[in-house]
């Protein structure tokens, strides 16, 4: 297990680099001169002299590849620049604003597991009732629901009309709980049918008839034999999905004005905040990274095939 | 004098009777029509001996092994008729109880144990789960039950063999671990569906030897269900062979070798190979589909020993012989009997 | 070829033709907003704000006296013709670029994945948000940055359809004769590789018009005055208490569109599952 871990972290290397290389990328397709903007913001005249002091400033006079160097020398020892607004450090922008943004992943992600948990396993195992295809069609209309309308559906339905939770704002959990189900609609519903679809899978196992041929009891039989198994592929998605909840973030952000990083990073857009946007990507990416390791090293905590290195 | 033997060897063998199948029929509705898999069959499984079951893939025996452990009814099949297992009848219990029963008094040894175990649990804990089913044991006895089966079966260090996962066995020793399972709670009835037919033909060998030899020490009744002639020959105390959902002969295994009746018997025995380079038969054309099979005679369009009254035949198991039954209209009822002079 | 049988089947599904019918319907309103639409979508009359349903306006008007039909007509077709661009220009670099990286092999194919890898790495809408970021705000970079992000699964999907065509003993035969490989490219891979592409695409045009009316709602994709259902959205949010019903046609419109589209790529789905197994 433990060569495990250390294979798949050495693995994440070149991928890291991968990022930061793409993340700088980025920053060159910018149409506007950094400096330009950088100046405006600081409402100074974009004189010529002065953009070219700046320019030098900010390294943009060097060579693409040291200034490539130079960014990821800084981006290593936690410097991700200063923000063209506040003048803060980025990374301290972002993380000023990530633990609303993560409060209200971490209950989405309750809810996705609460609602797609039960509906996902009693559909399989109830398949063809009524239930299985009211759960079905939730499934359908879930992952074709605009997140961005659903907030306001919500928010008219549960709040305006039936005063049940707060509108905006934030503190209590109360607070919370429309958004965070707006997030996790839609996720919902997509594990819902994966764990339908997984456990329809697991059921047709020849070990399955193997266990009711030594005679488990029922519930036995589901949970070690069915859901057990079903479940891996399920985990395997929940890296990518809690990528998503997390980038999904910004639009349910918006329409609850959340003030988490979702929201700030389309205000740092609109500002043209180019240091904060460039750490965004790069915190969101390795937060990515480091999910799906988490992801890989449970799998490996659940298969022991991938433990003991038989899956080749 | 021969009347009173037989009646005396009658009696011994109901005492030794651990299943009792009656005019079983399993039929599956499906939208065009009626699959009739299994078509009345009678079966005695004595305790300690074989009955072997032969036929062709997709002629009903693994309907009914799986009916024996109640394992199809969720599955829309009709079953009729009785499976009686000291006077209760299988068929007939509901969902808990025979649960119960299988795995503990009724178990099987299925064909493909490469797929039969969860690769995410080890083997002790398939073992110890099974035990904990149906005796009220600790963790701990289950476990000592389980390595004392496990070494029965000559598989070594049971301890380390059961925290490990199935993937990391060979088939033959994956059989040999079910062979275990299944006798560790010395069923009544062990039913073995082609225990052999995924391994290597050297394990073969072995593994039957191995069952042979538990059987003998548990003194289990065994249904062998196989399409190979050679395992049957080698376990068997008597054999049924089954033919689209019917049994169309049994008799003692070496009568049966030696005299087969049926033509569909004599068919299967000439297309098994043989040491002298005599050419295969091949029996010709295909078994009739079990889906709205007709009445009459199965092997009616296959047979090449047909004649005009087959074709107003309904098959029925007759004794021809001492102990030996066959369904063919060419050997009418009692016929055999009274060449021997029995009657 | 037999999944063109396959998909004729299809059309004996009743779903599939309601979801084609609501497609079709919603497209040609879009296609000939320009003749049908009953009002011009960008007038602004401040004297006709948030009128109700009537003879001039059969849906209405919003905050800026504007008619609701005819800005969802036209929205249809910045909606649509938004998402089938994407999906062209994506499925045009991905098969260039999955071609290339499975016939050719070697360091080209080492540099693609791994390129492909680092995209991948990054979550699917972080990466579109901060391209459109960067480019700035508009329709045309949101189209830019959804290819950038999109192309990498298909290229991906391609190449191991490649890789495992150059191996069949069609394309081995053409290349022991000494076909170019543009001639194998043209001739035997594409026609078996695009067919398959194509249903995938269908199965992800909802996914996209979800992205891009998502980011125009979000004010970096699509720029008033032009008609966008992501875009009535984000104006009609302020008025949520006092006129509800200006949140509701655009919304469920994407919901319709995005559901049909979901409906007609399960139902693609299964043919094509059908025809591999």
């Amino acid at each position: 297990m433990g060569k495990y871990i250390i294979n798949r972290i050495i693995s994440l290397i070149p991928v890291l680099l991968g990022i930061s290389l793409l993340t700088f990328i980025l920053i060159q397709l910018v149409p506007v001169d950094p400096a330009e903007v950088y100046l405006r913001l600081s409402q100074i005249p974009p004189t010529d002299e002065a953009v070219a002091i700046t320019r030098a400033e900010l390294g943009l006079d060097k060579p693409l590849y040291i200034q490539y160097f130079d960014w990821l020398r800084k981006v290593v020892q936690l410097d991700f620049g200063t923000s063209f607004v506040t003048k803060k450090p980025a990374m301290e922008v972002l993380l000023y604003y990530f633990p609303a943004t993560l409060k209200l992943t971490a209950v989405s992600l309750v809810i996705v597991l609460l609602i797609s948990i039960p509906l996902g396993v009693f559909s399989a195992l109830y398949k063809d009732t009524v239930f299985d295809q009211v759960c079905r069609l939730f499934t359908f209309i879930g992952a074709s629901m605009p997140s961005f309308w659903l907030g306001f559906v919500l928010i008219y339905l549960l709040s305006l009309k039936l005063d049940l939770f707060p509108v905006y704002g934030r503190g209590t959990l109360a607070h919370l709980v429309l958004p965070a189900l707006t997030l996790a609609l839609g996720s919902a519903a997509v594990y819902t049918r994966l764990l339908r679809t997984s456990m329809l899978e697991n059921l047709k196992q020849y070990f399955v008839l193997y266990a009711r041929a030594r005679g488990l009891k029922e519930r036995l039989i589901v949970v070690r034999h069915i859901l057990k198994n079903a479940l891996i592929p399920v985990v395997i998605a929940f890296g990518m999905t809690l990528g998503h909840m997390l980038a999904g973030s910004v639009i349910v952000e918006n329409v609850f004005a959340w003030p988490g990083v979702g929201r700030h990073i389309v205000s740092a857009i609109f500002n043209r905040d180019y240091p904060v946007i460039q750490a965004y990507v790069l915190f969101m990416a390795v937060i990515f990274v480091l999910l799906n390791l988490m992801v890989d090293i449970i799998c490996g905590l659940l298969d022991p095939k991938i433990r003991l290195g038989w899956d080749k | 004098m021969l009347l009173s033997t037989m009646k005396v060897e009658k009696q011994v063998m109901n005492e030794q009777l651990v299943l009792d199948l009656k005019n079983f029929h399993a039929q599956l509705p499906v939208k065009r029509g009626v699959v009739r898999a299994v078509n009345g069959i009678n079966l005695q499984i004595m305790q300690g001996k074989v009955l072997g079951l032969v036929g062709e893939s997709g002629c009903g025996k693994s309907i009914t092994c799986l009916s024996l452990l109640g394992l199809t009814r969720d599955n829309g099949w009709v079953l009729t008729g009785e499976a009686l297992m000291q006077g209760k009848n299988l068929l007939a219990l509901n969902a808990e109880e025979i649960r119960r029963h299988r795995g503990k008094d009724i178990a099987i040894i299925m064909q493909n144990p490469m797929a039969a175990f969860n690769p995410l649990n080890t083997i002790g804990q398939h073992f110890k789960e099974t035990i904990r089913s149906h005796l009220p044991v600790s963790e701990k006895e289950s476990r000592d039950l389980a390595a004392k089966y496990l070494g029965y079966v000559g598989l070594p260090q049971p301890d380390k063999l059961m925290r490990q996962y199935s993937f990391q066995f060979s088939g033959g020793m994956l059989q040999r671990v079910m062979i275990a399972i299944a006798l560790a709670m010395e069923p009544k009835v062990l039913i073995a569906d082609e225990p052999t037919t995924s391994l290597d033909v050297t394990v073969q060998r072995q593994i039957l030897g191995q069952l042979a030899q538990l059987k003998e020490r548990v003194r289990t009744g065994m249904l062998l269900v196989s399409h190979d002639l050679g395992v049957i020959a080698q376990m068997a105390d008597e054999v049924a062979v089954m033919y689209c959902g019917y049994i169309v002969e049994r008799a003692p295994v070496e009568q049966l070798y030696n005299y087969p009746l049926h033509p569909y018997t004599r068919a299967l025995l000439a297309s098994k190979p043989q040491m002298q380079k005599k050419p295969l038969q091949v029996i010709g054309g295909q078994a009739s589909s079990l889906l709205n099979l007709a009445d009459g005679c199965p092997f009616f369009v296959r047979c090449n020993e047909k004649d005009r009254c087959c074709s107003h035949y309904q098959p029925q198991l007759t004794p021809y012989d001492y102990q030996h039954w066959v369904g063919c209209a060419k050997y009418p009822a009692e016929q055999g009997m009274l060449k021997h002079g029995f009657a | 070829m037999k999944l063109q049988g396959k998909l004729k089947g299809l059309l004996q599904n009743k779903l599939t033709i309601l979801s084609l019918t609501i497609l079709g319907l919603v497209f040609l309103a879009g296609a000939l907003a320009p003749v049908l639409a009953p009002n011009d979508p960008t007038l602004v009359s401040l004297e006709s704000k948030f009128m109700s349903p009537g003879a001039q306006f059969p849906l209405g008007t919003d905050h800026l006296g504007r008619c609701i039909l005819s800005r969802l007509m036209y929205g249809a077709m910045v909606s649509l013709g938004s998402a089938l661009i994407v999906m062209v220009i994506t499925i045009v670099i991905s098969a260039i670029i999955g071609t290339l990286s499975g016939y050719a092999g070697g360091w080209v194919d080492s540099l693609l994945m791994r390129t492909c890898d680092v995209i991948l790495a990054v979550p699917n809408l972080v990466l579109t948000l901060v391209i459109v970021g960067m480019l700035g705000p508009s329709l045309v970079n949101v189209i830019i940055a959804m290819v950038a992000v999109q192309w990498v699964w298909y290229a991906r999907i391609i190449r191991g359809m490649v890789l495992s065509l150059k191996e069949r003993s069609f394309i081995l035969s053409a290349r022991v004769a000494g076909t170019p490989p543009w001639l194998i490219i043209i001739r035997h891979i594409f026609p078996n590789i695009i067919p398959y592409i194509v249903v995938l695409a269908t199965l992800d045009l909802g996914m996209v018009i979800l992205h891009i009316s998502g980011l125009s709602f979000l004010g970096l994709g699509v720029q008033p005055p032009t008609p966008e259902w992501g875009a009535m959205l984000n104006d009609a949010k302020q008025f949520l208490r006092s006129d509800p019903i200006l949140i509701m046609y655009p919304g469920t419109m994407i919901l319709l569109v995005v559901m049909s589209f979901n409906l007609l790529g399960d139902a693609l789905r299964d043919v094509i599952e059908y025809h591999e197994s």
